[in-house]
């Protein structure tokens, strides 16, 4: 029986326990599930030849000696062996390849393969995602079928791609726009096609990434998205909403919100931004957005529950391993330094941790740095009967600035940028911060060399031709403007020798990408000279 | 009384009869939404019989009235019936039923506005055949202008309900067993209500008839196919009683029916004939009302029945058995009988390889080959207590599956497995029962859990005990420490192959380990358990399950291979061997160079014709491989003659005198090439058999001490001359090199027959007493006693003797130095009595070195 077919019967505990019954295991049953299912893996490896490469030869007997023999990796590590798709050399044969971009589209696409086994699960895990969103009590939820699907994200090959694919497999939705129309469209398209069609039709459920609903929100909310719908194609409940919503924004002189017009039934949404979004997204429309986590390599691995207050992993997807925030500060000032890694069990609420994975079901990820901080916000969740530890998305790696889940940019991407674009900048530092909207910006703080301070180097010609070579560079980066209306760079021009300054000062050099919160503080305070004039 | 009236009559009745029992045997029993439709389909059709035999006996207010009940039967039954396969066969479409349900109900209004049927009544007229007058009734009925459509109506949905079911069955939701009857009922049904059209066939209950064979096949479908699971809710007692009262109450009408009638034809007949016919009635009547009870019987407690039986016959038969293939096949046998599963697979644990295994199945051909870990969620579920049992639907969905592998997955699912029920003793899992679907393809019911959890419950103490008994049997016939047959299994096993094989082939082989005597000398005895347990696994799976493996004794291995031909046997021997040699060659250890096997060969009926001679011949095949110089098998043929004598190669005692020239030609021979030690292994071997004598070990050690001294340093033949010659110090390579006479010694001396006993003295002789030393690391007492006194007196005589690297040192030097590394590098206490030997004179080291010398020399 599918999970239409038990709906139909209202075997609503039933589906309950199939789907979102992992939050009932206690901590030790979920470390059991993740051993067993990494010993499995373990022997799929030992059978490979990606698998001998990265176990060196060995084949370890347990997960503590396959965690002493396999370094941790990324994603340079599979490269040879994934990008040009060789499925002989992977654990299980792949039925389908991911695809999403490296570094910006500085690299090549980054491809992941599927197995048969992991699409199963993540099938189960993204319908366990769509009950929790509908669900705001234990054990109830409103899913039914049929329902209004408005959906935001990027289609296959891409990761979001497959979302339709597999609940459709399960249970009818409705998709807005329809799943085939959606393909031939562009990101902005689609949007703008699915509301239309959700003020036609009514919306039920949305997912998207949490920028993106914000800044449709926004754009909703200041007077609509200046497309032009017929008002004959609304149906009759929909009319009635729409003129309910305009008499009262007209009444009370306020906007019309999307909640004035739609009763989600749940909202789901992902991006790295998600933290700073949520409250605003709430407001909007009216219902707790669902949060989850998910990543090509390793798929849909974390969502909220019903009280949408803290992620949880699902624990078959991959094995968890977690780098202290301290022992990865290490890690980052010196890169020869390996990290301890420390498994769920061993977590300590409060504290911030990058993630590390391990493929389960022939997966091909050994040991593979996410480069995504959590902050364990509490190892289990009494009054709502959960023994497992909840999360919340802190940041990508300090090394990589994400803007809206959009770009990554790293030290890499903007030293190209630099280069490319001839400035005389002699030194620089970048971090990412927040305007009042809490949209996320990249904040580069430059230092002019002699040739520049002769020529005409304002903060608006540098960040007009960083702009563009940021563009040219990174692909994505465009987007971020184009479609969310985000101006991603903010140019601070620093007295030339302030770095300088602050290593000869302090010993140690200040770290290019993200520096902490401290170093940001004592830099500008060198910057200002004490008295907050040096800073342009 | 003409069969007319006797079929207007008695059809009606019965059908009614009929339906009335069935909705006795649905009232009393336990209601699902299933019966509960089904009921309303059977009043439907009680009123449809009813109102026919109501008609028949013209009850008020009149024919007309129940002419048109039986209409609004006849247009409820098949809209029921919809309701009820809809339903049945989880396929409820609410937009046809309302469609359907309006359509029936304007049926009904235009019945009861009388535009189906306009007039109707029953015409009785006298017939006279042969001169008696009977009566011979009849419906006359006219039909309305709106009867046709009404039955096409009813064609149409009876039409329907045919598709819908088949339509079920192709979807694999119900069987055609269980619908196939219900089906060919409604077929009935639907050709009666056509009849109806016909007037010439109307005017009879054709349609009632074909009613009461549509109950007939529904109570088929309820009795064979359990279409409806009945469970009585009342005593069976009450049950019969009820249709005790319900056929007497037929029974008594049908007497009275059968006076009055032959009251009215035979009125001269006297009260014994009424009398008699009512008996005659009550002989048909009394079978009827036990085939009754059966039925009633079968359809409400079939299951229990069965179970009741199977639980009976398993009970005491497992109460007589130990054996454990015995017992699985009645539990086995228990559980179909109760069950009726298509396949049952049942599972025993092996403890040693910490899984469950497939023991037996229903099916002799099926036996699936596939195990489950000890570390199973299923295993772990099942030990838990809470869980009686585990379903195909909780292995699905419940998150504690989450963590079984997909190779795991795929067997349950590949088998089909709807249900394991554990087999538990205590908190021991000691197996579990796989049961693929039932035959009749219903789900299994709590009662089916609960009889199938008592009979593995049941079981498992019984299974324990046959375990435990199977592992004592089978250690009986078990060597413990390479876990093969025995000696006394091998002796049943060849008595019974010789008797079963007729005509063909069987061919023997014994393997005999070379050397293992020394081997054990070398490493111990646990060392030496180990290499059996090696060479055993190796025989295990290269001969696998085309023969029969056992233990002869102690290093001597022999293999039961029937039907092999000697070529085959002579091939399967070789590999073996081969792997033997390839395992213990491999190793970079060098004293396990060693262990090699000679193999003889010999086969049934070729070349001996009974057991005993089989095995005596194989014996000489065996060692004639072994006096051939080892490590090779030979296959006994009728001609075959013994190329060796059959002597013991570890008894040292006939060692003397055939090797003696030997010994000394290699002496000469290294003494030739190292002219710095020339004498040293005569001295060595002199100094060597008094201090073992003052040890007071007998002569046939002193012996041994002697040759071992002789050739200690044999392997130098294999150091090049220009290390062996060189005056300055040895590199740490060069040194290296020359440690390696230690080996080459063995190498060699393993090469002459019966000399292996000097072995241990040999390969021990650079040992320390501290454990420094070299080849093996070997310290203190570890270090045989033998190789112990060759230290000593070889250190003393290199130690006395010029060598290119050094001047000789003086005998009191040369023994401080003994006394100053006596604890270190030389046992203690035999250091401590040779420089007591040397200095009492009982050595007298001049006198050696002299003889030796002028020895050589001449």
């Amino acid at each position: 029986m599918n999970f239409e077919q038990k709906l139909r019967k209202k075997q609503y505990d039933q589906i309950w326990q199939q789907y979102c019954g992992f939050l009932d295991l206690t901590l030790p049953e979920f470390m059991e599930i993740q051993n067993r299912l990494m010993m499995e893996q373990l022997q799929l490896y030992a059978d490979c030849e990606l698998g001998r490469r990265i176990m060196k030869g060995k084949k370890p007997t347990s997960v503590d000696e396959f965690r002493k023999v396999v370094p941790l990796t990324n994603y340079e590590d599979y490269a040879d062996i994934l990008l040009p798709k060789m499925d002989a050399a992977l654990p299980s044969k792949p039925v389908l390849w991911i695809e999403t971009t490296w570094e910006g589209a500085k690299k090549p696409l980054k491809v992941a393969p599927y197995t048969e086994s992991m699409l199963k699960s993540h099938k189960i895990n993204t319908i366990a995602c769509m009950i929790l969103a509908t669900s705001n009590k234990k054990g109830h939820f409103t899913l039914r079928g049929g329902e209004n699907f408005l959906n935001g994200m990027a289609p296959l090959p891409y990761l979001t791609g497959l979302v339709p694919h597999l609940i459709l497999s399960e249970l009818w939705v409705n998709f807005m726009p329809p799943i085939k129309e959606a393909m031939a469209m562009s990101f902005g398209q689609r949007n703008k096609v699915g509301f239309k069609m959700g003020l036609q039709k009514g919306v039920d459920l949305f997912f998207g990434l949490s920028s993106v609903i914000a800044k449709i929100s926004d754009t909703f909310t200041l007077g609509g998205s200046g497309e032009k719908f017929n008002i004959f194609k609304v149906s009759p409940k929909m009319s009635y909403r729409l003129l309910k919503a305009w008499i009262n924004s007209k009444q009370n002189k306020v906007p019309i919100m999307p909640k004035d017009i739609w009763t989600l039934k749940g909202l789901i949404c992902a991006g790295t931004d998600t933290a700073s979004l949520k409250k605003k997204l709430e407001n909007y429309w009216g219902v707790k957005p669902l949060e989850i986590f998910g990543g090509t390599e390793p798929t849909c691995i974390a969502t909220e529950t019903w009280n949408k207050d803290g992620l949880v992993f699902f624990p078959d997807v991959c094995f968890y391993e977690f780098i202290p925030k301290s022992e990865l500060e290490k890690n980052i000032e010196d890169d020869s330094y390996v990290p301890n890694t420390y498994l769920l069990d061993e977590l300590e609420a409060g504290n911030e941790y990058e993630l590390v994975i391990s493929s389960f079901k022939g997966g091909a990820f050994a040991r593979y740095r996410m480069g995504d901080i959590f902050k364990c916000l509490s190892l289990s969740k009494e009054e709502d009967g959960i023994g497992l530890p909840h999360f919340a998305y802190v940041d990508r790696d300090p090394r990589v600035i994400d803007l809206a889940g959009f770009t990554r940019i790293s030290e890499g991407t903007i030293s190209e940028a630099l280069m490319l674009s001839k400035l005389d900048i002699t030194e620089w530092f970048a971090v990412k911060d927040f305007d009042e909207f809490n949209r996320a910006f990249l904040q580069l703080y430059v230092e002019v060399g002699s040739e520049g301070m002769r020529g005409a180097m304002t903060k608006d010609i540098i960040k007009e031709h960083l702009s563009i070579y940021f563009r040219y560079v990174d692909t994505d980066y465009n987007d971020l403007k184009r479609l969310l209306g985000i101006e991603p760079l903010v140019i601070s021009i620093i007295p030339a020798g302030t770095i300088r300054q602050f290593s000869n000062t302090f010993g140690r050099r200040l770290r290019k990408m993200n520096p902490s919160h401290f170093d940001v503080i004592e830099v500008l305070k060198i910057a200002n000279g004490g008295n907050g004039k040096g800073v342009f | 009384m003409p069969f007319s009236e006797l079929f207007f009559w008695a059809v009606p009745i019965v059908a009614l009869t009929s339906y009335c029992i069935l909705m006795l045997c649905l009232s009393l029993s336990k209601k699902d939404k299933f019966i509960r439709i089904f009921m309303l389909v059977l009043a439907a059709l009680i009123l449809w019989t009813m109102s026919s035999l109501f008609m028949a006996i013209e009850l008020y207010p009149g024919v007309l009235f129940w002419d048109r009940v039986m209409v609004v039967g006849m247009i409820a039954v098949p809209y029921l019936l919809y309701y009820f396969i809809s339903v049945f066969t989880n396929s409820l479409n609410p937009l046809s039923m309302v469609l359907w349900g309006v359509l029936t109900a304007a049926a009904f209004i235009l019945n009861l506005l009388g535009l189906v049927v306009i007039d109707a009544s029953v015409i009785t007229t006298t017939v006279t055949e042969n001169g008696k007058q009977y009566n011979s009734i009849e419906y006359y009925y006219v039909l309305g202008k709106m009867a046709i459509p009404m039955y096409v109506f009813t064609s149409i949905l009876i039409s329907s309900i045919i598709l819908k079911a088949r339509h079920s069955v192709r979807e694999g939701k119900t069987t055609y067993g269980r619908v196939g009857p219900i089906i060919a009922g409604i077929s009935l049904l639907f050709i009666g209500s056509l009849l109806n059209v016909i007037h010439a066939v109307g005017k009879y209950p054709v349609d009632i008839l074909l009613c009461f064979i549509n109950a007939i096949l529904i109570m088929y479908a309820i009795y064979k196919h359990r279409m409806l699971e009945l469970r009585l809710l009342v005593t069976k007692g009450i049950v019969y009683s009820l249709f005790a009262v319900l056929i007497t109450c037929v029974y008594v009408y049908t007497v009275f029916f059968v006076e009055k009638q032959l009251g009215n034809s035979y009125q001269n007949i006297t009260p014994y004939f009424i009398t008699l016919s009512a008996l005659l009635v009550a002989v048909v009547f009394q079978p009827l009302y036990r085939v009754t009870c059966i039925l009633v019987d079968k359809m409400f407690y079939k299951a229990e029945y069965s179970q009741r039986q199977a639980l009976k016959n398993f009970s005491v038969s497992i109460s007589n058995k130990l054996d454990l293939q015995d017992m699985a096949s009645e539990l086995i046998e228990a559980v179909q009988l109760a069950i009726h599963a298509r396949e049952i697979i049942l599972m025993l644990k092996h403890e040693d390889k910490g899984h469950y295994y497939v023991f037996s199945t229903s099916s002799q051909i099926f036996m699936p080959d596939f195990e489950v870990s000890f570390d199973n969620p299923i295993v772990k579920w099942l030990k838990d207590n809470i869980n009686p049992s585990l379903s195909r639907d909780e292995l699905y969905s419940h998150p504690f599956f989450k963590s079984m592998w997909e190779k795991e997955k795929k067997v349950i699912s590949d088998l089909d497995i709807e249900v394991i029920i554990p087999i538990k003793s205590r908190s021991d899992l000691i197996g579990m029962l796989m049961l693929t679907r039932k035959n009749n393809s219903t789900a299994y019911t709590l009662d089916d859990l609960d009889l199938l959890t008592y009979l593995g419950t049941s079981s498992a103490v019984a299974f324990d005990n046959a375990r435990l008994f199977s592992r004592a049997q089978s250690e009986a016939l078990t060597d413990s420490l390479t876990k093969l047959f025995n000696h006394r299994y091998f002796h049943k096993a060849l008595s019974e192959q010789t008797k079963i094989i007729g005509s063909a082939e069987l061919s023997l082989l014994m393997l005999d380990l070379d050397l293992f005597k020394l081997y054990n000398d070398l490493y111990g005895h646990s060392e030496g358990d180990k290499a059996l347990q090696v060479v055993a696994a190796i025989m295990t799976r290269l001969v696998g399950q085309k023969g029969i493996v056992c233990r002869y004794g102690g290093e001597e291995f022999a293999i039961l291979l029937p039907y092999y031909d000697s070529k085959r046997a002579y091939d399967m021997a070789e590999n073996i061997r081969l792997e033997i040699q390839r395992t213990f060659f491999n190793t970079t250890d060098v004293t396990q160079r060693f262990l090699t096997a000679s193999i003889g060969v010999c086969t049934y009926p070729h070349a001996a014709v009974n057991a005993e001679e089989l095995l005596k011949r194989v014996d000489l095949a065996m060692y004639t491989a072994k006096n051939n110089g080892k490590n090779q098998t030979v296959i006994y043929t009728p001609n075959f003659s013994s190329s060796g004598n059959l002597f013991n190669d570890d008894d040292p005692v006939t060692i003397e005198p055939a090797y003696t020239a030997t010994i000394y030609a290699l002496t000469a021979a290294i003494d030739a090439k190292d002219h710095y030690t020339f004498g040293h292994s005569q001295r060595v071997a002199e100094y060597a058999t008094v201090l073992a004598g003052a040890l007071g070990l007998d002569k046939s050690h002193l012996d041994i001490v002697r040759q071992a001294a002789l050739l200690h340093d044999v392997g130098k033949i294999g150091i090049p001359e220009n290390i062996l010659a060189k005056t300055g110090r040895l590199t740490v390579e060069e040194y290296a090199i020359v440690k390696k006479h230690v080996e080459l010694s063995i190498t060699i001396i393993k090469h002459l027959p019966s000399m292996n006993h000097v072995i241990p003295a040999v390969i021990g002789h650079h040992e320390r007493w501290d454990g420094r030393g070299y080849p093996r690391g070997l310290r203190g007492e570890n270090i045989p006693l033998l190789a112990r006194c060759l230290a000593v007196t070889d250190a003393f005589d290199a130690l006395t003797s010029n060598r290119p690297y050094k001047a000789s040192l003086s005998v009191i030097s040369a023994l401080n130095e003994i006394e100053s590394h006596a604890g270190t590098q030389f046992d203690p206490a035999i250091a401590h009595l040779f420089i007591k030997l040397v200095r009492e004179g009982a050595i007298d080291v001049e006198m050696n070195q002299k003889i030796n010398q002028g020895h050589f020399s001449a």
